[in-house]
């Protein structure tokens, strides 16, 4: 970490720069004052800070509704689709890198047809599907529908990631005897760790966010994940920015863990380390 | 570097095994979910009921009454809240799938889908033995009433009147509030200022608030969609009366806030709550919270009748009179007496105040037997707020909902409301400046296109 | 040894090595196509049959719908406007993502503050968005306006929402929930560039823009190519944001063809009407991706 020395040039830069983030950044802090914030403090004239900063809208939500267990859900919804989607997508994205069998680009791009189509009409049909086979009102059926979102991108960006792994290296360990899932194992996966990591936070985070078929394909208010639930809490007619504003800031905890421990694997620079050896 | 000498047979399957492995776990983890891989049985004693209720308070109170409902009768009662924007996908999708509960919630236009699907059965001796104790207001079930058959027991009413602020009506000479369309368009001129505005209408396709605020102006006028007194179903949208509505609609709405091209309801209850405003179309739903944070404001609003356009016309206003409807299904698996008892339980007075309370304010009550209730008039809000209660019930005998006048009972009512058109039109001539003329003509043309379809 | 140097069009027996690549891959194509091809397939057939309601007689009509609705202004209006939203969003999102990735890249004090920061607007969910942005943004009790006005920036409120501004506003709000998605590919995408040859290049006297330009550019084009890409195909799809927003209006103003299907299918009951529409999206955009692999040659076999 050097210094930087504050050239007019760099000034020109960060500058706007720095308007930029706070443009950026503001819906943000705007929402964590908020939920600090009392009605009465809503309701008035809009203030940078809250007057009185309240815990009463995070008691609301955590105390008064059922908060921690749509949070409970979305995990185990978003956590599940994570694992699956890289299970799934690494082992596609190696097949289409670097196998050359009739059909393979066919296959590529079939699975893309997920996103030329627009999802809501897939949701009578897909509830039909996951009613007939008994999956209706289930976690599951929510967990594999969204893994048909996140795979197809994840296949195609780990395949990319694969690509850029020079070919001599697998084929040193193929000389040596390794099978091709032990090379995938333990070669392609741990020098794609960025390209993982980015396949992973967008099938999280996908997944997190995602509304219409999390509230389609569940009955019971104690399977409802985070956005179906906040939803709810606007009725037709009313929205309690205090409890909604709280809620955010607590729904986006999570991601923030997942990204502070996964960030780590965006920082370094692997495939130089793979080169020398 | 040296690799190990691996043997490749044995490694590639226990690799394959580990990747499956993994595979199963991710499945395993969503099969921990209460509901697990298949959903349980209904119980012997279970019945479901859907509704749109979806507020932390109010699932909380239907979970109070079914706790209370199981202790007198034994049997449990499902509550399925569902957000309101996926209400009708939900039930196409459960038509699709064959898959229905035994009662849905609904109001008259998501009735007539239902209806159309043959989703529901008649319940005509199950509402003659209620509605001869109770003795229901017409008004809530009229539109439910098809075939000489009843569809559904009325649950509660959602009533759109005028709502003003009798301070500032006073303050210009209008202590009960505008009774004409004059008297509304002057006050909202002379009341624009001081940061409040003189009217909150919305010019907006952003849901159906907006339409729903000219649906009532249109009727009191004598303007309607549809027409069936002839026999078949008419759009008859195009009429002078309803040109003239759209006309005063259109300068009306110059005293709106800015952003009212986009409102949904709960932009109109921010305004109201804020005290933005000095008169809107709109129900009682901000009033349990202006009442916990802001009293001196909420005891400022009234209740008025629509106002007239002229001598002839009748006060008429927007309105939902909610009922629960029975599907298919409960007849199919056998669970009509148990769908009977709890009709039955819900309906008696004191057990429906207490429903009502899910949102006191704005759940008005169906039958007179529970308008007297000790229950409901004891309530603080209703005690304390007694004459806008008062002014959403008498409401409740001039309501009016879309497809359901002249006698129709359209079995396109749904789409109808869900067109927005009515909103549509008037942006057309506040927005684009189209005439008016032109601009109904265009109604009535999308209209008979949906009648079409 | 080297299935990988057999030239493609040399056909040859199926191999183990063949088997094993289909393995790996079969449980993907199932997975996707064992949800959608039923709906698709229906939805085609839909298309060319009146069909009003989920269980009813649904006669077939042929082209009848293909021709009623070209032959509309409203769906050209539709489909324009959703050239107008995918393509506006791209704009702000692509360069401002990959800018951000750039600068994130490096190590300064506060990086790892400022990179989770950054990423904030994706994880939040749509409805949480699009309500706190019509809030911020609503001319009479919004904060924005309330700042432009006192500042005097502005004379009187600005209706972002109104016919002429939300389209903007909805591709500005939707681009900020998107830019770090991109910022988190392109992020990933520059771990891939060998610092060396960056070292080496910068110790021979090559300036910044030419470093980008020669050797972090073209090792990251591939992702950020293909990841523009898939985002195109999302935004032609997108329903949530415009939906949760402005339902479509007002009059019109974002009518974007999602959201018109939606309406058509599950407002006003057309669902002929809706599978329709739907077809034609499908194949505007299954011809774009046939434009995209043949331009790019990112076809799978092409590299």
């Amino acid at each position: 970490m050097g210094r930087r020395h504050a050239s007019p040039a760099r000034i020109a830069l960060y500058l706007p720069l720095a308007g930029v983030l706070f443009l950026y950044l503001f819906p943000g802090y705007w929402t964590l004052a908020s939920s600090l914030k009392s009605l009465t403090d809503l309701m008035g004239a809009p203030t940078a800070f809250p007057l009185q900063p309240v815990l009463e809208n995070y008691q609301d939500v955590l105390g008064g509704t059922p908060f921690l267990v749509f949070m409970r859900n979305s995990l185990i919804v978003a956590g599940s689709v994570s694992v699956l989607t890289l299970v799934l997508a690494s082992t596609a994205a190696y097949s289409l890198s670097r196998f050359r069998y009739p059909g393979r680009a066919v296959f590529s791009q079939l699975i893309l047809l997920v996103y030329l189509f627009p999802g809501i009409l897939l949701i009578i049909p897909v509830f039909v599907m996951m009613t007939r086979l008994g999956l209706y009102n289930s976690l599951v059926a929510v967990v594999i529908t969204h893994v048909l979102f996140t795979l197809p991108f994840s296949v195609w960006t780990l395949k990319l990631f694969f690509d850029t792994i020079p070919e001599d290296l697998e084929a040193a360990a193929r000389i040596d005897g390794a099978s091709r899932l032990s090379i995938l194992r333990v070669i392609y996966l741990p020098l794609s760790r960025p390209g993982i990591a980015a396949a992973a936070i967008f099938s999280f985070v996908v997944s997190w966010n995602e509304y219409l078929f999390a509230s389609v394909l569940v009955a019971d208010n104690e399977l409802k994940t985070l956005p179906v639930g906040i939803a709810g809490w606007t009725s037709s007619y009313a929205i309690q920015w205090g409890q909604i504003t709280a809620a955010s800031v607590l729904t986006i905890l999570p991601a923030i863990v997942l990204f502070a421990f996964i960030g780590r694997l965006f920082i370094r620079g692997l495939t130089a380390g793979a080169m020398r050896e | 570097m040296e690799r190990k000498k691996r043997s490749t047979r044995s490694n590639g399957i226990t690799r394959r095994a580990f990747v499956r492995g993994l595979a199963a776990a991710g499945l395993g983890t969503s099969a921990l979910a209460p509901a697990g891989i298949r959903p349980a049985a209904a119980q012997a004693k279970e019945i479901t009921m859907w509704h749109w209720e979806t507020p932390p308070n109010r699932v909380k109170v239907h979970d109070t009454i079914i706790t209370e409902f199981k202790k007198e009768t034994g049997i449990t009662l499902k509550q399925v809240p569902i957000n309101f924007p996926e209400y009708q996908q939900r039930m196409l999708a459960a038509i699709a799938a064959k898959d229905l509960p035994d009662m849905i919630q609904v109001n008259p236009p998501t009735f007539m889908t239902l209806f159309a699907h043959q989703a529901i059965i008649p319940i005509t001796d199950i509402f003659k033995d209620i509605h001869a104790k109770v003795k229901f207001f017409e008004g809530t079930y009229r539109d439910y009433t098809l075939e000489k058959e009843n569809w559904g027991i009325p649950v509660f009413g959602v009533l759109w009147p005028l709502l003003y602020r009798q301070d500032l009506y006073q303050s210009i000479g209008l202590p009960n509030g505008p009774r004409t369309w004059d008297d509304l368009l002057k006050a909202a001129k002379e009341l624009t200022k001081g940061g409040v505005y003189g009217m909150g209408l919305p010019v907006s396709t952003n849901g159906n608030y907006g339409s729903q605020n000219i649906w009532g102006f249109l009727r009191t006028h004598g303007g309607a969609i549809v027409d069936c007194q002839a026999g078949a179903e008419k759009i008859v949208f195009n009429s002078p009366r309803t040109v003239e509505t759209y006309k005063f609609l259109a300068d009306l709405a110059q005293h709106s806030p800015p952003g009212n091209e986009n409102w949904a309801w709960s932009d109109g209850e921010l305004m109201i709550k804020a005290g933005k405003i000095a008169a809107a179309v709109f129900t009682g739903s901000f009033l349990r919270e202006a009442d916990a944070k802001s009293p001196e404001l909420a005891a400022k609003y009234r209740y008025a009748p629509t106002p007239v356009g002229d001598k002839d016309d009748k006060p008429l206003n927007s309105g939902y009179p909610r009922n629960v409807t029975v599907t298919r299904a409960a007849k199919e698996k056998g669970r009509m007496e148990l769908v009977k008892t709890w009709l039955t339980w819900l309906t008696e007075p004191d057990h429906h105040a207490s429903y009502l309370f899910m949102e006191p304010g704005l759940f008005m009550p169906m039958s007179q037997a529970s308008a007297n209730s000790k229950v409901w008039t004891e309530h603080p809000i209703n005690k304390k707020y007694a004459a806008l209660i008062k002014g959403q019930v008498d409401a409740m005998t001039t309501v009016s909902t879309v497809g359901f006048e002249n006698g129709c009972h359209s079995p396109k009512a749904g789409a109808y409301e869900g067109s927005f058109l009515l909103a549509a039109v008037l942006q057309k001539v506040v927005l684009n400046k189209m005439p008016v003329q032109d601009a109904v003509a265009w109604g009535q043309a999308e209209y008979e296109k949906i009648q079409r379809s | 040894m080297g299935s990988t140097d057999t030239p493609y069009s040399r056909r040859r027996w199926l191999g183990p090595e063949d088997l094993l690549g289909y393995l790996l891959m079969i449980p993907s194509v199932v997975w996707v196509l064992g949800i959608i091809l039923y709906p698709l397939v229906f939805n085609f057939w839909v298309s060319f049959h009146r069909m009003s309601m989920v269980e009813a007689q649904a006669p077939y009509v042929g082209f009848a719908n293909y021709a009623a609705v070209l032959m509309n202004l409203d769906f050209w209006s539709s489909l324009r406007l959703t050239c107008v939203w995918t393509f506006g969003s791209l704009v702000v999102i692509v360069p401002t993502g990959l800018t951000i990735a750039l600068l994130l890249n490096r190590d300064f004090w506060g990086a790892k503050v400022v990179r989770t920061w950054i990423l904030l607007p994706w994880m939040f969910p749509v409805i949480v968005i699009t309500l706190i942005w019509r809030w911020i943004l609503d001319p009479v009790v919004g904060v924005l306006n309330f700042l432009l006005v006192q500042t005097g920036l502005v004379a009187s409120p600005i209706s972002f929402l109104s016919a002429s501004k939300a389209m903007t506003t909805v591709i500005l709000v939707n681009s900020w929930r998107w830019i770090p998605f991109m910022t988190v590919m392109v992020l990933a995408a520059l771990q891939t560039v060998p610092s060396e040859i960056l070292e080496a290049s910068r110790v021979d006297g090559a300036g910044a823009w030419s470093r980008f330009r020669w050797i972090t550019f073209p090792h990251i084009s591939p992702v950020l190519s293909v990841t523009t890409f898939m985002l195109t195909m999302w935004l032609f799809n997108m329903f949530p944001p415009v939906w949760l927003m402005t339902q479509g209006g007002p009059g019109g103003a974002t009518l974007i063809l999602p959201v018109k299907i939606f309406i058509e299918g599950f407002q006003v009951f057309r669902m002929s009407e809706a599978a329709t529409l739907s077809v034609i999206l499908l194949l505007f955009l299954a011809s774009i991706m046939g434009l995209y692999f043949r331009l790019s040659g990112e076809r799978v076999g092409g590299r």
